[in-house]
C-alpha cells in the first residue's frame, strides 16, 4: 500500500513536469544554427558566418536550420523555404518560433519569428 | 477535492512510516516479528524485481544506442539507379507539382528555392562527386518525365540524399 502511495505521488510528480516542460518548449520555439547541408553531408560540422551563409546562397548551395543534431528546413508563412532568413541569422545560435513538422521524410519548420 | 485526497495520501504516508511508541504485550510482539520477516521477503523479492528491470532497460539501451549508430547514417549504392523526376522541395510537400525547365530551376535555386529528385516517394537533394549540391546537373534535365540518377544513397541528420555519379534524362 505505502508503494501504491509513492507511486501515485511519482507519477503526478512526473506527469506536472513533463507537462511544464511541453509548455516551455512550445513557448520557447527551436533553438540551433544554420548549417550548410554541404557541410553536413561529408559530415564536417563547420559552422558558418554570415558571409559563408551568403555566399553559398548566392551560389545556390542548400542551406538549413540545424537543432539538436536534427537538419530542419525552414519554409515561411506562404509555403516557400526561408532562406534569406537562414542567412540573415547564421554564424549565431537563434531560435525560430512556429509549428515544427515531420511529414514525407521531412523536419521542417513554418517560422514566424526568429529571436 | 484533489487537494483533500492528496492530503489524506500524504497523512496516509506519514502514518505509515511512522513508528509506534506504544510498548508491545509478547503476543503482539511475535506478530510484528512475523511482519517484520514477511516484509522484509517481500522487499527483498522487489529489489530482485527491480535489479532485474534495471537490466533489462539498460539492455534496452544499449540496443537503441547501437541503432541510432547504425541508423542515422546509411550510405549504399543505388546499382541500376534511381528513376524519377526533378522535383521543387516545397512542391513535393504540398503534392502540387510546377512544371521545370533548365530557366525555372536556376532561379528557384538562386532564390533559395531547392529543387531535388523524387523517387518511390522520397525525396533527394542530389551531390557532386565534389560534395556540391548538383542543381545544375538537376536543371538539365528537369523537363524530363522520367530522370534515372546513378550513386549513392545516404540519410544524413533525417534528410536523405544521393551523391550522384549520372544523372541522365
Amino acid at each position: 500500500m505505502k508503494k501504491l502511495f509513492v507511486a501515485i505521488l511519482i507519477s503526478v510528480s512526473v506527469i506536472g513536469l513533463a507537462l511544464t516542460q511541453m509548455d516551455i518548449n512550445a513557448q520557447s520555439g527551436t533553438t540551433g544554427s544554420t548549417v550548410s547541408l554541404s557541410s553536413e553531408f561529408i559530415n564536417s560540422n563547420v559552422s558558418i558566418d554570415k558571409d559563408r551563409a551568403l555566399e553559398l546562397y548566392k551560389a545556390g548551395q542548400a542551406l538549413a536550420f540545424k537543432s539538436n543534431g536534427k537538419i530542419y528546413f525552414v519554409m515561411n508563412a506562404a509555403g516557400n523555404l526561408d532562406t534569406k532568413n537562414l542567412v540573415k541569422n547564421a554564424g549565431k545560435d537563434y531560435t525560430i518560433g512556429g509549428s515544427v513538422k515531420s511529414a514525407k521524410g521531412f523536419n521542417y519548420i513554418i517560422a514566424n519569428s526568429y529571436n | 477535492m484533489k487537494n483533500i485526497l492528496m492530503v489524506l495520501l500524504l497523512s496516509g504516508l506519514l502514518f505509515a512510516c511512522g513508528g509506534n511508541e506504544d510498548k508491545d504485550t509478547p503476543a503482539e510482539e511475535a506478530i510484528q516479528e512475523q511482519v517484520d520477516t514477511v516484509e522484509a521477503v517481500v522487499e527483498e523479492a522487489a529489489a530482485e524485481t527491480e535489479q532485474a528491470a534495471e537490466e533489462v532497460a539498460e539492455a534496452v539501451t544499449e540496443k537503441g544506442k547501437e541503432v541510432a549508430k547504425t541508423g542515422g547514417e546509411t550510405t549504399k549504392p543505388t546499382n541500376a539507379g534511381l528513376t524519377g523526376k526533378v522535383a521543387k522541395m516545397t512542391d513535393f510537400l504540398s503534392g502540387n507539382y510546377e512544371a521545370l525547365s533548365v530557366a525555372r530551376v536556376k532561379e528557384l535555386v538562386l532564390a533559395g528555392q531547392y529543387v531535388g529528385f523524387v523517387s518511390n516517394g522520397t525525396f533527394y537533394m542530389v551531390y557532386n562527386a565534389a560534395g556540391n549540391y548538383d542543381w545544375k546537373g538537376l536543371a538539365k534535365v528537369a523537363d524530363k518525365a522520367s530522370v534515372t540518377i546513378e550513386g549513392k544513397v545516404s540519410k544524413v541528420n533525417g534528410v536523405s540524399i544521393i551523391m550522384a555519379t549520372n544523372i541522365a534524362g
